[in-house]
């Protein structure tokens, strides 16, 4: 099941990215070695502090796919308040089995971490610091913040896309 | 085929040609004199002598592909497909649940050992009904 189904997001992932204008922060989706494994690269969506910087995530699926999610993580750090700083683990609802739907694909999945960092949540933080001055309200210090690790750690236009 | 459809609008020539060994016993070949003695004799121009009605359908259901297989769900899941000229396809039916939700028989009961939840609103699953 799991490896025809990925045939099917491959072909579909294949027609519509980065072609397509209804994803234009999804740069590439690509499989490695395996079906069972992806990276991708995003731009920050418009009007968010993330626009204009680039990060990569490593899609890593298991063989039970699509009844478990896949698992997603940043490959470089990022600063938000819902995603670890250390290990690029991301905290979202849809990434748990027990929120977990098997009509998600891939680009369903990566959609939502682009919503994600427009729309934080600070009661479930996996970064202290920055989400304290997401609650605090002090959005200056927010975006400045995030703005200061995605120009140090931000994917740059010479390191190319990850593949 | 081709003929019996020009029934319904054909060239006049055409026309000449079929309806004529029917409804006249008038020796063969003069075309347009006799076309001309038909029209003001009012006798019938053509008759249908063959109608073939054609009909488009399709499932009359809210979801026509699986969620979970993304295969159409009155075709064999995405398992069974490759098996799909055996008689195991007769196996792979589909089934809704009281949602009103379609997916194969197949996917929903792989899913719902996982969570007992449909996968597109998320509401506690129940089988409504099986089979196509």
């Amino acid at each position: 099941m799991a490896t025809k189904r990925l045939m099917k997001e491959f072909s579909l992932v294949q027609k519509s990215i980065p072609s397509d204008s209804e994803y234009p922060n999804i740069l590439t989706l690509q499989p490695q070695d395996t079906l069972f494994q992806w990276k991708g690269t995003i731009s920050g969506p418009k009007d968010t502090p993330f626009e204009g910087y680039k990060w990569g995530l490593i899609i890593d699926i298991p063989h039970t796919y699509p009844s478990s999610p896949p698992s997603v993580k940043f490959a470089n750090k990022i600063c938000h308040p819902n995603v670890n700083f250390q290990t690029g683990e991301i905290c979202l609802n849809i990434l748990n089995q027990e929120h977990w739907s098997p009509a998600w694909n891939l680009i369903n999945v990566i959609v939502a971490i682009l919503q994600l960092l427009g729309n934080p949540e600070p009661l479930s933080p996996l970064n202290i610091d920055v989400s304290n001055l997401l609650k605090l309200g002090d959005m200056s210090a927010y975006d400045g913040l995030i703005k200061y690790y995605a120009v140090r750690y931000g994917l740059k236009d010479e390191d190319g896309i990850l593949d | 085929m081709a003929d019996e459809m020009d029934v319904d609008v054909p060239p006049v020539d055409e026309q000449q040609q079929q309806i004529q060994p029917q409804e006249q016993e008038q020796p063969q070949p003069q075309p347009q004199p006799q076309q001309v003695k038909k029209t003001k004799s009012s006798k019938k121009k053509f008759e249908v002598r063959k109608w073939t009605a054609v009909a488009f359908w399709s499932w009359d259901i809210k979801v026509e592909t699986c969620a979970i297989c993304r295969n159409h769900v009155m075709e064999p899941c995405i398992d069974c497909q490759p098996n799909s000229l055996n008689d195991d396809s007769e196996e792979c039916i589909p089934a809704w649940g009281t949602c009103n939700h379609a997916f194969h028989f197949h996917c929903i009961a792989k899913w719902l050992k996982t969570r007992n939840a449909c996968p597109l609103d998320n509401k506690e699953w129940q089988y409504q009904k099986y089979g196509r």
